[in-house]
């Protein structure tokens, strides 16, 4: 250990015991930890220990951020960050002004989250395109990048005449989530079979730690057919949810990332399909402060100026609780897209093309719109703000 | 309780010796168990404080003893007297409520230098100095960081 103590610099005669220092840099921004691993040889060691990084993402005042995929004229993906607002409209200067974005260090190519939104999970993203087979997870913060072995997807048991059936199954979608007491990263692939025979369906599990990572099978067997009208995942105190198609209901499927095992949530019959007017895209699962929430931007038998929040209250009998609420003034519904709620309890909007966030706080019933600035291509117009997301947590670990 | 049972004798390491509310004397863990185990009088050494740095610890439990369990309106004006009480501190006399709060055991005054220390340390010129040390990588083990680390410097 290299602390020297000295009384000339300091006046003082006793160090800082380490984990008081560890203390008071768990404390610092993201940045301020990457310059202070290049102090020393055990500041680097000390900094890049899992206690010290587990307790950055628990500590850090940065906290919590606002996160942005933005994709720049080079089709590259920026990420930008930017304090997240707390009770946004208190604060009258804050109405209707900016907030400066910054621009992480990294950029990542062409793996637009397109078509399906990513979620950011404990500080980190995962990229995937439908028809790219590399998928890739990256941490914005470190902008250290991970892709994804292979899976393996042929069934080796099978007799050979069925094996020639053109590998019948196929990966769905691949899902990130971490379990907090684990403290573990997993992402969880879906896959999907052509074939009637169960025994094809096997979905595989990845656990993200370092040496080597294996794509392992879950024991668990189900038939999975993916949900056009849920747009994405979300995972909330080790458990990540998605939607998956039952006949004409939607059910949501849980998967425990601690047990690798998955249970099933019945939803209300106004999320099914009922006849052919579903919208595509229209349900976004979210977090509703510590419970899976559903936003419904179509509902049904209501007009286009209603939005409906399902909350699910008791996850054992199914129950979830309806919220209907009317949307307040946006600039432009066409474009705005539902982010998420932030762990306050404000409903986060984005408008994509015009880099404006809007906070709306459900008993107030006030909505503040926040402009984003420090986007480096948006004066040219190059920019596209692809995602954004809430409560994002700089993670300082490296995978 | 009789009107001495209520006060306490806090004394220093330089033999500085201060008289307190029981009250204000207990929002230091260390002191509460000192008192719970009755291993003291009423006059509690303090081995490790120096009287000036005691007696900054003595305003921060004062105040908080007013105000602590009145309204929200409070916990502001509680915050912004925080913010004052940390601002102009120098780096030793913080350094040294640290290892006071930490050997009082005062939970949120830890938390108040801690996080004071935190604010002030954003470039590496102010971690050397305040942690005073040394670089001992090798030319091309710190390039080698430096590389790795080269977004943190871009501003």
């Amino acid at each position: 250990m290299k602390l020297r103590s000295s009384k000339s610099a300091r006046g003082y005669s006793d160090p800082i015991p380490v984990d008081l220092l560890i203390d008071i840099f768990s404390r610092v921004s993201g940045k301020s930890v990457a310059r202070f691993r290049c102090v020393s040889k055990f500041w680097a060691s000390i900094l890049r220990r899992p206690d010290f990084t587990d307790l950055f993402l628990t500590k850090s005042t940065t906290r919590p951020r606002l996160l942005f995929a933005s994709l720049e004229a080079n089709a590259k993906i920026f990420f930008y960050s930017s304090p997240q607002p707390q009770n946004p409209d208190e604060n009258s200067c804050q109405k209707n002004s900016g907030l400066v974005a910054t621009r992480y260090y990294k950029s990542f190519p062409e793996y637009v989250p397109s078509s399906y939104r990513t979620q950011q999970v404990c500080g980190l993203v995962f990229l995937q395109k439908w028809n790219r087979k590399v998928r890739v997870i990256c941490n914005p913060a470190t902008g250290q990048f991970l892709t994804l072995p292979k899976v393996l997807l042929k069934e080796k048991n099978l007799p050979k005449e069925k094996a020639k059936i053109s590998n019948p199954t196929k990966i769905t979608i691949m899902y990130l989530g971490y379990d907090p007491i684990g403290k573990q990263f997993k992402v969880l692939c879906m896959t999907m079979t052509s074939s009637c025979d169960e025994r094809l369906n096997t979905h595989q599990v990845l656990t993200l730690e370092t040496g080597k990572r294996l794509w392992k099978r879950i024991e668990q067997r189900f038939r999975f057919i993916g949900n056009k009208r849920m747009c994405n995942e979300v995972c909330i105190n080790g458990v990540l949810y998605f939607g998956a198609r039952l006949g004409r209901s939607s059910v949501i499927v849980s998967f425990d990332i601690r047990s690798e095992k998955f249970g099933f949530i019945n939803t209300n019959e106004d999320l099914g399909y009922w006849g052919s007017s579903y919208v595509k895209w229209s349900l976004t699962l979210f977090n509703y402060k510590g419970k899976l929430g559903i936003h419904d931007r179509k509902p049904r038998f209501l007009s286009e100026d209603h939005f409906v929040l399902w909350v699910l209250e008791d996850v054992g009998n199914h129950k979830w609780s309806k919220h209907v609420y009317v949307l307040p003034p946006l600039d432009n519904r066409y474009w705005i897209s539902f982010v998420g709620m932030t762990s306050t309890g404000d409903i986060v909007w984005s408008y994509y093309k015009k880099n404006y966030v809007y906070f709306y706080n459900l008993e107030r019933k006030t909505v503040t719109r926040v402009s984003i600035q420090g986007f480096e291509d948006s004066a040219h117009d190059h920019h596209v703000l692809v995602d954004t997301f809430v409560d994002y947590v700089e993670n300082m670990k490296f995978m | 309780m009789s009107k001495s049972e209520k006060k306490i004798v806090l004394k220093s390491l330089d033999n500085e010796a201060f008289e307190v509310e029981k009250a204000v004397a207990l929002q230091s863990q260390t002191i509460w168990v000192m008192c719970e185990d009755k291993c003291v009088g009423n006059e509690i050494p303090l081995e490790n404080v120096t009287g000036q740095i005691l007696a900054k610890v003595i305003d921060y439990c004062k105040k908080h003893a007013v105000v602590d369990g009145d309204g929200d309106e409070s916990s502001e004006e509680l915050k912004n007297w925080d913010t004052e009480f940390t601002k102009n501190m120098d780096q030793s006399t913080l350094f040294n409520m640290i290892l006071a709060a930490n050997y009082l055991n005062i939970k949120s005054l830890l938390n108040l230098t801690c996080q004071a220390v935190a604010d002030k340390t954003k470039t590496i010129d102010e971690f050397h100095t305040f942690l005073n040390i040394e670089n001992n990588f090798t030319p091309e083990e710190e390039a080698q960081i430096c590389q790795e680390n080269l977004w943190a410097f871009d501003d």
